[in-house]
This record gives structure tokens, C-alpha cells and sequence, in this order.
């Protein structure tokens, strides 16, 4: 009773085995933990913000240390937990992988779009699976062409069928009725028409079902789940061409057929009644019903001329008012040809191309924001921004380009949020929907999220930071973002004008054999990956021979340890995904088949490739947004960190555990038990890294002086969705759950919370909280607030129905879906909205702030750290005259006159910003 | 890639703007070296899976030519060694001459390299298990000879930049406009080359036995 309240509380859907209600219990438990976890961050953090919250002139802080064994102590009882998540979690995966004696088999086909069922008696049924209730039955699962998963959310199970393998799970349903089959890995256009229908019979009935007694009503189970069908219900006051959508779907016509006007393996029906049809032998003929009858029985009459005759005879398989509903069903889909979805992507390439330039414009103009001698006025040519050698204007340019490439990004994800309000879709085919996610992907996580904060931040203020008057190496700065900026257009020229649909991880075979030009991203992600290694090497080299004389590693501010850790998976991580893509693209080009089935090769060895460069790049993006929050955290509670050891540690650890955690993609692929097992401990150990970080920010708070800025209301935002991110990152890396949540909204919401609950928080926080410093000028405080408010608010309502749609069952990458899930989509749509707000408001009142900002004085916020002793902006050689670094970049126990700091434009100018 | 005598501004010393070069051409060589890392456990893997194919395509290749090879690159990095050590005693022109040899050693070794392709051709061995080779073998014969065609390959292309960049420090030498580091850095480069086929060689010529 109350595991049925809980269920419905969120969004699960009904349990039809005892494997299913067990995972439910785990997840009742970690849900719970997870909120209890997040909570006690949030009050804690709330009641520290209150107690201890920044009276006038509380500028000095007691200096606060917490011994090694409090850290310790926390950081193994969490991984108790941890682990004993994990091994319940991992038995439970053991359960449903071996099972104990001989049980029934069923083999299960899969091939674009469509599942097939085979039993070893010989029979065999399409896009229904009947299965008797009580008995285990071993479903094998193995791939005509790419990659799919089959997915059963009323049984919380998850396999891959992979092409050249076989792959296997065993299921006891115990519940009588219809469940609805997803294919949850991306294969191409009508992924998310991929639909089947478990149904499962009491035994009496399924002897009869087998003895071929009930054809009739197990075929009505079939078409798209979620709508209706289902043993029992009522076909009869169905429109007509309701019947014959759903005939279509069942007997796989939609797989080859359309309904948006695009051509695919056949004609496409929309527009198709009564259009006159060219055949191949010369004739004409009118598309009417008794064409279109006769075309499902002898297929090879009448082929329509530039189509390959392919289409299999439905005589004797298709009944005659199945075959008038679907005629039927064709006659209403009209005369009406949508739009073609390349034009409109087009027009939007040219968009972006123009935000490019209004970018790059934009950076021109800030330099001409007032006179002087620092670096902004050193050369005001544009010339002089271009071949720059400073760190500081590279990291500038960075900036802008990073900035155009979140709005391409963030314009695409709001279109797909748009289409999405509907069931059915509402603007886009299906062809451009794919497109969408994959160009929104590629751009978001290459061109936006791995280089922002390292390239725009991390360069500015690396070099200052430890007392340098450049990067090691600034030739080479310049080319990695040359570099960057010709990868990125290759990107999205490519993704534009090649219209690749294959989802920026690329899998193959379908990335290798997939009709959309794939070779321009692939090379563009490339070039990309070699600005990201040159910038990691610099960064490197820059904090090992660069730092100022008597400035030891243990002094160095948090950020620059964020962006050392950073810098060494750069260097390590990226040059594999390099030799993946190439090996992709050589495939496509060259046809070596490295990972083709049939000459011997192993899909799933590209993903294993694929996510040793994919996990630790999650770690690339928020390693240095965490340099941030720790930067900022200290900042603005006027408090030495609670263990500047600890995060250090935990940043060498997170750096370095999380490149032995990438099987935790793969859960659903078909690995053995013992490597899921191990991948997923390791999983759980790095995640206490990111606990210990977290205890370490909040304790820091504790008896600060803290004032609610801007940057700090995003550190924040940071915290509470860090915090929920992670504890749900714990949550799929738990085996047996991950098998429910793969490749779903989950999923979704859970890596939306770390990269844009994450990283773009921490990116927006260090925008707000280095402005003074980079441009000179103040930003006006109090829409600052409110848009950080915006965004925190719109973001919970974007992402948090996607953790609720994921426990539906909703597949990622999904462009129809169940009408049961449209309040959530609806709801999500409508947070997408308040955060682009957000964002477009913070925009514009920076831009305002460039030219008409309040000019900042060298240290506006009156803090410590390295960066805030020289001049705002800083002088193109960094610093006027050599700085003293015996003061800590933390030390607030003195105040700032006895801490005999003159600042170079003088203690009077010296005041928080525009509170 | 200094002037020998002035550092840039942005460094204290001559001397640790050298240790900066020869530290960061160490990171970049173990950025390399991972981008061979995936090609060696996509071996590892495959190698698994068809010992027998594998063993086979090893015993397919000509050992004696292999170890040639290796010979010949051993030593173009043992005299590219002796460069540096020239250089540091003031003897630009000698190391000029020394970096020349290795240059002719990489060449050498690439023509070897081009003849065993060319055997290779000549019986229908293409990447991709292209070729007239292939109907009759077993299965995992395509994946090992793409691997050593990828692999191999992209070795030659390392030995052709290595090369390109000991011809232009040999230049630079014989104009007397080199500096040490600059020196230093490009042998880094050059022994990595040799490094990588050190491992490559036993995965390609010597482990014939099916494991």
C-alpha cells in the first residue's frame, strides 16, 4: 500500500515482476537518502547564511581548521553507505543475469525499427512478446544493424542488443496485462517509433496462445504504447483511422513509411492519396484506395519509379479491415507536404554564423571602455586582440566564442523543448528533431562546456594567480584558441549543412553507417580536442615553472589546483577520443570496419573507448567549476577554506579515480558482472571526493562573515544542485537501478544538473565575481539577484519533471512519446523558458555594464586573494610592481589595513560592490 | 624554438624557460603516448578475442625486416643523443652532421617500412580486410591487419614529423641559431618515436604463438 503511493508519488510505473518491486524498495531508499542528504546541505547552509551573515564592519574571521579525522570520518562512513547501495545493487544485477536451471528462451531481434520474437519451436511473432505469468523466461537479445535497448519500464529492465553479440536477461512477469516496449539506445530516425508490447497471459491462456488459439486479440496489443490496445479494450468506437495509424505502426509500415513528408525507404503517406504516382516501368498511376490495397499484397506490381523495391508482401498477413484502415489512415494524412527541415536549419546556421561575429564585436567594443595603460588599451587594433600573446585577452576571446556556442547550444535545446510540448511534436520531423539533439549536444559539451571556465577563467587568472606575467607558453595559447575557433566552425558548419543525427557520443555501427554527413563533426571534435590538449599542456607546465618565487604548491589558491587537475585529464583523456573519432571517420571514409561485426570487431570496444574519454570529460567540466565555488565560497564568507588539504586531495583524487570509472555508461551494453561490479565501486568511491568538497564549502560558512552578491547566490545554486546531482549520480551508478534509469530522462536530468547545475552555475559565478576584474567595471547588483533567481527557479522547473519523466520510463532522445508524459514535458518546456530568461537578462545588463558599469576599484569586494592586489584590469604585464604573497589568498583573520596591503589606487576606493 | 641567448620576458631565467620547454614537450609526449593507448587496448582486446587469426597475421609478417627496423631506430636515437651531447660542448656543425644521420636512419626505416606494405599489397592484404587475402581466412585476420596497417601507420606519420623536425633543427644548427632546449625538445620528440616502436615491434613481429 505504501510502496503503491510512493510508486504513483513518482511517476513509477506499475511493478509486473518481483525483480521490478525490489528495485523499488532500493530506489524508496536512496530517493529518500538523496533528499535527506540535499536537505541537510540546504538547511545547514540556510541557518549558516542567517547566523553568520555579514554585519558592517564583521570583516575579520576567526581562522578555522578541522583535523584530518573528521574528514576521514566522514568520507568512509559515506562510503559505507555508499558501498552498501552498491552491493545490494549489485547482487540484484547478478539476479537477473544468471538464474538458476533450465528455463524457457526467446530470442529477441532487433533491426531499424522494429523488435522480433523467436522461439526454438520455430514461432515467431513481431513487436508483441506473449510471455505466461510465473515462469522465468531468458530473453537473448542480439541486433540486425545498430545498436538498441530493450526496455520494459513495468519491469525495471534494460538490454542492449548489440549487432555481433548476444546479450541476455532472464524476467519473471507475475502480473497479468500489456506492458509497452521502448528501444532506449538511439538508432536512427524512427527511434522513438520502436515500440512493442509485452503481454503477459495466464498460463491456461498462453497454452492456447501457443497452440496459435489467439491471434486475434494478442495482436491488438500491438501499436504505440502508452495510447490503448491491451487485452480487453474496446476496438470498436476507435476512428477508423486511428485503427489504421495503429495497423501501420504494428506491421512496421512506419518504419519505412513516414507521416511528415520526408522520404525515407519508401514514399511517405502524408500527401500520398490520390497523388498521381510515376512507376519504374514508365506508367503513371492515381495512389487510390485499390492501389494502395493492392501495393500492401504484391508490393512488386507497381514500384514507385527511384525506390528499391524492398517492400515484403503483407497477402495473408494483413487482414482486409486492417488494410482499409490503413488506406484510410493514408487519406487523411492529406495532400499537405511539410516543410523541408534542412532549409530551416540552414537559416538558423546562418544565425549562429552572424552571433559568431556579433560576438567577436562585442569583444572589440569592451576594450574601448576607458583609457589607460592595462591590458584592454595596450593596442586597440582589432589586430591587436586577434594575434594576441596575453593570457588575459585570449582568455577574453575564449570567452566570447565559449559565450556564442552556449546561445547556439542553448537556442537548439529550447526549439527541442518547444517540440516536445506535444505528444506528437508540434514543428519539427523527426529527421530534424535528431538533428537538434545532436547538434544541441555536440556544441554544449565540446565547444561550450570542456573549454569554458579552463579556457576563458582558467587563462585569465591562472598566470595571476601564482604570480606570472604569462602562460609558459603564449604562442601556443593564441593557437589553441585559432585552433578552437576553426574546430568549432568545422563543428557546425558540419552539423548544419551535414545534418548529422547520430547524438553526440557517436556510437557506432550507426555513426559509421548513418546517411547524414558525420566526417565534418567528427574532424571539427577532433581539431577541438587538440586546442584542449595544447591549453592543458600549457596549464600544466604554466603552474609547475611559472609560480613566483616562494609561492609552494600548498599556497596556490583553489582554482589554480581546480585547473592543474583539470589540465592533466585534458592531456590524458583527450588524445583517445582523438584516435576514436578518427577511427570513425577512417571507417566512414575508408571502410576499415575496426568495430564492424561482421569482419570480427566489437561495437561495444568504441564505447568503451568512447566513455575513457567521456567520464573523466565530465570532470573536465566541473573540476574548475568547483575551483570556482571554492574560490568563491571563501570569498564571500570572508573565511580561510575549512580544509584547504582536503579539497586539494579530493581534487587529485577526483582527477585521478575518475579515470577508472567509465563503465558506468555501460551497465545495460552486456559487460561481465565482475566489471560492471568493479566500475561500479569504483563509481561510488569517486563520488566521495565530491562529498567531501561539499562538507568542506558548507563548513566553511560556519562563523564566516557572508554577504548574499551575486556570485555567491550562484555558489549557492551550486551547492543544493551539485549536491542532488551527485547524490543521483550515486543513485545510477547503482547496478540494478541504472538498469531502469539508462538512457532515460533520469539520466537526462541527472547530467543536466551537474553541467548546468554545475558548470554553468559556477560559470555565471565566476563571471560575476571576476567582471570587476577582467572589464573595470561593476555590474549592477540588483538584477543580478534577480536573474540568479531566475535561473536557479527555471532550471529546478526544466530538469526536475525530467527526474519524474525518467521514473515513467521515458526514453532520451525521443521525439514521440506516450501522451501520459505530456504535463511533465509541458512543465519542463515552460522552465526551459525562465532559465533562457535568466540567462538573456544577465546578457543584457553585462553588456550595459561594459560601457555604463560603475567603475571598479582594484579590490571591489575587499577580499584576499592574489588576483584582487593588482590593478582592475590588470596591466598587460600583470602586475606594476612584484606582489608580496606572504599574506594567503585566504587569510581573513586581520583586516585589511593591518594586513599592510596598500592597494595601488588607495584604501578609499576600497568598498564591497554596489550592495 | 628561442633565440639561444635572450629569454622571452615572461620567464625568469634562460635556464627555466628550458626546464618549461623540456617539462611541457614531457606532457605533450604523454598525451601522446595516450593516443596510442587506445590503439593498444583495442589490440589487447582483439587479441583476446582471436588469439588464433592474431598469432597467424604476427607469422605473416617478416620478422627479420621488423627487427631491422628497430635496429635502425635504436640507434638514430642513440645518435640523436650524441646531438645534444654535442651541442652542449659548443660543437653546433657536429651535431648538425649527427641529426642528418638520424634523419637518413628515419628514411631508411620508413622505405623499409613502405617496402613490407607494398608485400603486403602484393599478396591482398588491404586495411579493412580489403584484398583477395581475406575470403579464406579466419575470422579476425581484417581486424589485426587493419590494426597493424592503422598502427604502423600512424607510427610513419610520428617518424615523418620527427623527421621534418630534425631537418629543420639541423638547419637551424648549421646556421648556428639553435638553441640547446630548442635541441633538447626535438630528440624528446624523436625518442618517443622510438619508444612507441619498441612496443610496437613484438605486437607485430614477435608474439607469433596463439597465447
Amino acid at each position: 500500500m505504501t510502496e503503491e503511493l510512493l510508486r504513483h508519488a513518482l511517476f513509477l510505473p506499475d511493478a509486473g515482476t518481483a525483480f521490478a518491486r525490489r528495485i523499488d524498495r532500493l530506489h524508496f531508499v536512496i530517493v529518500s537518502t538523496t533528499l535527506a542528504a540535499v536537505a541537510i546541505v540546504f538547511v545547514t547552509t540556510f541557518v549558516f547564511i542567517v547566523r553568520f551573515r555579514r554585519l558592517a564592519g564583521s570583516a575579520v574571521t576567526p581562522r578555522a581548521h578541522v583535523p584530518w579525522s573528521v574528514e576521514i570520518g566522514l568520507g568512509s562512513g559515506l562510503l559505507i553507505l555508499f558501498c552498501a547501495w552498491w552491493l545490494v545493487g549489485f547482487r540484484q544485477y547478478e539476479s537477473i543475469r544468471g538464474g538458476s536451471g533450465p528455463v524457457a528462451v526467446v530470442y529477441v531481434t532487433a533491426k531499424q525499427w522494429m523488435w522480433k520474437f523467436s522461439r526454438p519451436d520455430g514461432s515467431r511473432s513481431a513487436s508483441v512478446l506473449v510471455l505466461p505469468r510465473g515462469d522465468a523466461v531468458r530473453l537473448v537479445f542480439t541486433s540486425r544493424d545498430v545498436v538498441h535497448s530493450f526496455y520494459v519500464p513495468a519491469f525495471r529492465i534494460k538490454q542492449d542488443a548489440v549487432p555481433g553479440r548476444y546479450t541476455s536477461v532472464v524476467i519473471r512477469p507475475d502480473r497479468l496485462g500489456t506492458f509497452p516496449v521502448y528501444c532506449a539506445e538511439y538508432c536512427g530516425l524512427s527511434h522513438s517509433r520502436m515500440w512493442a508490447n509485452v503481454v503477459v497471459l495466464d498460463p491456461v491462456e498462453y497454452d492456447r496462445y501457443l497452440a496459435g488459439d489467439l491471434p486475434e486479440r494478442v495482436a491488438l496489443a500491438g501499436g504505440e504504447p502508452g495510447t490503448r490496445g491491451g487485452i480487453g479494450s474496446d476496438v470498436i468506437d476507435v476512428p477508423m483511422s486511428e485503427r489504421g495509424r495503429d495497423a501501420a505502426s504494428r506491421y512496421g509500415c512506419l518504419a519505412c513509411h513516414t507521416t511528415d513528408g520526408q522520404r525515407h525507404v519508401g514514399p511517405t503517406f502524408r500527401g500520398l492519396f490520390g497523388r498521381q504516382e510515376p512507376l519504374a516501368d514508365g506508367r503513371t498511376v492515381v495512389a487510390d484506395e485499390d492501389y494502395l490495397t493492392r501495393s500492401m499484397m504484391e508490393p512488386m506490381r507497381d514500384v514507385v519509379s527511384g525506390y528499391t523495391p524492398v517492400m515484403p508482401t503483407y497477402q495473408g498477413v494483413l487482414e482486409q479491415p486492417d488494410a482499409a484502415a490503413i488506406v484510410e489512415f493514408i487519406r487523411l494524412l492529406g495532400r499537405r507536404t511539410a516543410g523541408s527541415g534542412g532549409a530551416a536549419a540552414r537559416g538558423r546556421g546562418r544565425e549562429a554564423r552572424a552571433e559568431l561575429r556579433a560576438g567577436a564585436g562585442e569583444g572589440g567594443a569592451s576594450s574601448m571602455t576607458k583609457a589607460g595603460k592595462d591590458y584592454l588599451h595596450e593596442g586597440t587594433t582589432i589586430r591587436s586582440w586577434l594575434l594576441t600573446r596575453d593570457h588575459k585577452r585570449i582568455g577574453v576571446m575564449f570567452f566570447f566564442a565559449n559565450a556564442a556556442a552556449l546561445l547556439l547550444g542553448g537556442l537548439f535545446a529550447l526549439l527541442m523543448r518547444l517540440e516536445l510540448t506535444h505528444p506528437h511534436g508540434t514543428f519539427l520531423t523527426s529527421m530534424t528533431y535528431n538533428r537538434f539533439f545532436t547538434l544541441h549536444g555536440v556544441v554544449m559539451v565540446w565547444l561550450f562546456l570542456i573549454p569554458s571556465i579552463p579556457s576563458a577563467f582558467g587563462n585569465f587568472f591562472l598566470p595571476i594567480m601564482i604570480g606570472a606575467k604569462d602562460v609558459a607558453f603564449p604562442r601556443l595559447n593564441l593557437l589553441s584558441f585559432w585552433v578552437y575557433v576553426l574546430g568549432a566552425l568545422v563543428t557546425i558548419a558540419g552539423l548544419v549543412a551535414g545534418g548529422t543525427d547520430t547524438g553526440w557520443t557517436f556510437y557506432v555501427p550507426y555513426s559509421a553507417e548513418d546517411s547524414t554527413s558525420v566526417l565534418p563533426v567528427l574532424l571539427g571534435v577532433f581539431i577541438v580536442g587538440w586546442s584542449t590538449i595544447v591549453t592543458g599542456v600549457n596549464f600544466i607546465v604554466t603552474t609547475h615553472k611559472m609560480r613566483t618565487k616562494g609561492l609552494g604548491w600548498m599556497q596556490l589558491p583553489l582554482f589554480v589546483w581546480a585547473i592543474y587537475g583539470t589540465a592533466v585529464i585534458q592531456v590524458l583523456a583527450t588524445p583517445v577520443l582523438a584516435m576514436t573519432l578518427t577511427l570513425v571517420g577512417v571507417d566512414r571514409v575508408l571502410d576499415w570496419g575496426l568495430f564492424d561485426p561482421a569482419r570480427g570487431g566489437d561495437p561495444v570496444l568504441y564505447q568503451h573507448l568512447f566513455w575513457f574519454y567521456s567520464h573523466p570529460a565530465v570532470y573536465i567540466m566541473i573540476l574548475p567549476a568547483m575551483g570556482v565555488v571554492s574560490e568563491c565560497v571563501s570569498a564571500f564568507s570572508r573565511k580561510n577554506p575549512l580544509s584547504y588539504r582536503a579539497i586539494v586531495w579530493a581534487t587529485i583524487g577526483i582527477a585521478l579515480v575518475g579515470f577508472l570509472t567509465w563503465g558506468h555508461h555501460m551497465f545495460t551494453a552486456g559487460m561481465s558482472d565482475f566489471d560492471a561490479g568493479a566500475f561500479g565501486l569504483l563509481s561510488m568511491l569517486v563520488a566521495i571526493f565530491s562529498a567531501i568538497k561539499v562538507f568542506t564549502w558548507v563548513g566553511t560558512l560556519y562563523r564566516g562573515a557572508i554577504s548574499l552578491t551575486t556570485p555567491f547566490l550562484y555558489v549557492l545554486a551550486f551547492l543544493f544542485l551539485f549536491a542532488f546531482g551527485g547524490m543521483t549520480g550515486v543513485a545510477v551508478a547503482t547496478m540494478s537501478l541504472d538498469l531502469h534509469w539508462h538512457d532515460t530522462y533520469f539520466v537526462v536530468a541527472h547530467f543536466h544538473f551537474i553541467m548546468v547545475g554545475g558548470t554553468l552555475t559556477a560559470f555565471l559565478a565566476a563571471l560575476h565575481y571576476w567582471f570587476p576584474k577582467v572589464t573595470g567595471r561593476l555590474y549592477p547588483e540588483r538584477l543580478g539577484v534577480t536573474s540568479s533567481l531566475l535561473v536557479f527557479m527555471g532550471f529546478l522547473l526544466t530538469f526536475v519533471p525530467q527526474f519524474l519523466l525518467g521514473n515513467a520510463g521515458m526514453p532520451r532522445r525521443y521525439h514521440y512519446y506516450p501522451p501520459s508524459m505530456q504535463p511533465l514535458h509541458v512543465l519542463s518546456t515552460a522552465g526551459a523558458l525562465v532559465l533562457a530568461t535568466g540567462l538573456g537578462l544577465t546578457a543584457l545588463y553585462l553588456a550595459w555594464s561594459l560601457r555604463y558599469g560603475e567603475i571598479a576599484s582594484s579590490n571591489p569586494w575587499d577580499l584576499a586573494g592574489y588576483e584582487w592586489r593588482t590593478a582592475s584590469p590588470p596591466p598587460a604585464e600583470n602586475f606594476d610592481r612584484p606582489l608580496d604573497f606572504a599574506r594567503g589568498p585566504y587569510d581573513y583573520t586581520k583586516s585589511a589595513s593591518e594586513a599592510a596591503e596598500p592597494s595601488p589606487i588607495g584604501p578609499g576606493e576600497t568598498e564591497a560592490a554596489g550592495v | 624554438m628561442s633565440e639561444p641567448r635572450a629569454h622571452a620576458a615572461h620567464f625568469e631565467s634562460l635556464e627555466r624557460q628550458g626546464e618549461a620547454s623540456r617539462f611541457g614537450m614531457w606532457v605533450f609526449l604523454a598525451s601522446e603516448a595516450l593516443l596510442f593507448g587506445g590503439l593498444f587496448a583495442l589490440y589487447a582486446a582483439y587479441r583476446a578475442r582471436w588469439p588464433g587469426a592474431f598469432a597467424d597475421g604476427v607469422a605473416e609478417n617478416d620478422v627479420v625486416l621488423g627487427t631491422t627496423n628497430t635496429v635502425i631506430l635504436i640507434a638514430s636515437s642513440f645518435v640523436v643523443a650524441l646531438a645534444v651531447h654535442e651541442r652542449r660542448g659548443q660543437r653546433a656543425r657536429r651535431a648538425a652532421l649527427l641529426l642528418c644521420l638520424a634523419v637518413l636512419g628515419g628514411a631508411t626505416f620508413l622505405g623499409i617500412k613502405f617496402h613490407e606494405y607494398g608485400h603486403h599489397f602484393e599478396l591482398g592484404i588491404f586495411p579493412g580486410g580489403h584484398g583477395a587475402h581475406f575470403p579464406g581466412a579466419q575470422m579476425g585476420a581484417a581486424i589485426f591487419f587493419t590494426l597493424y596497417f592503422g598502427m604502423t601507420g600512424l607510427h610513419a606519420i610520428h617518424v615523418l614529423m620527427g623527421m621534418a623536425l630534425l631537418v629543420w633543427a639541423a638547419a637551424s644548427l648549421f646556421r648556428a641559431r639553435l638553441g640547446l632546449h630548442s635541441l633538447e625538445v626535438v630528440a624528446l620528440y624523436w625518442h618517443l618515436v622510438d619508444a612507441i616502436w619498441i612496443v610496437l615491434w613484438p605486437l607485430f613481429y614477435l608474439l607469433r604463438g596463439a597465447a
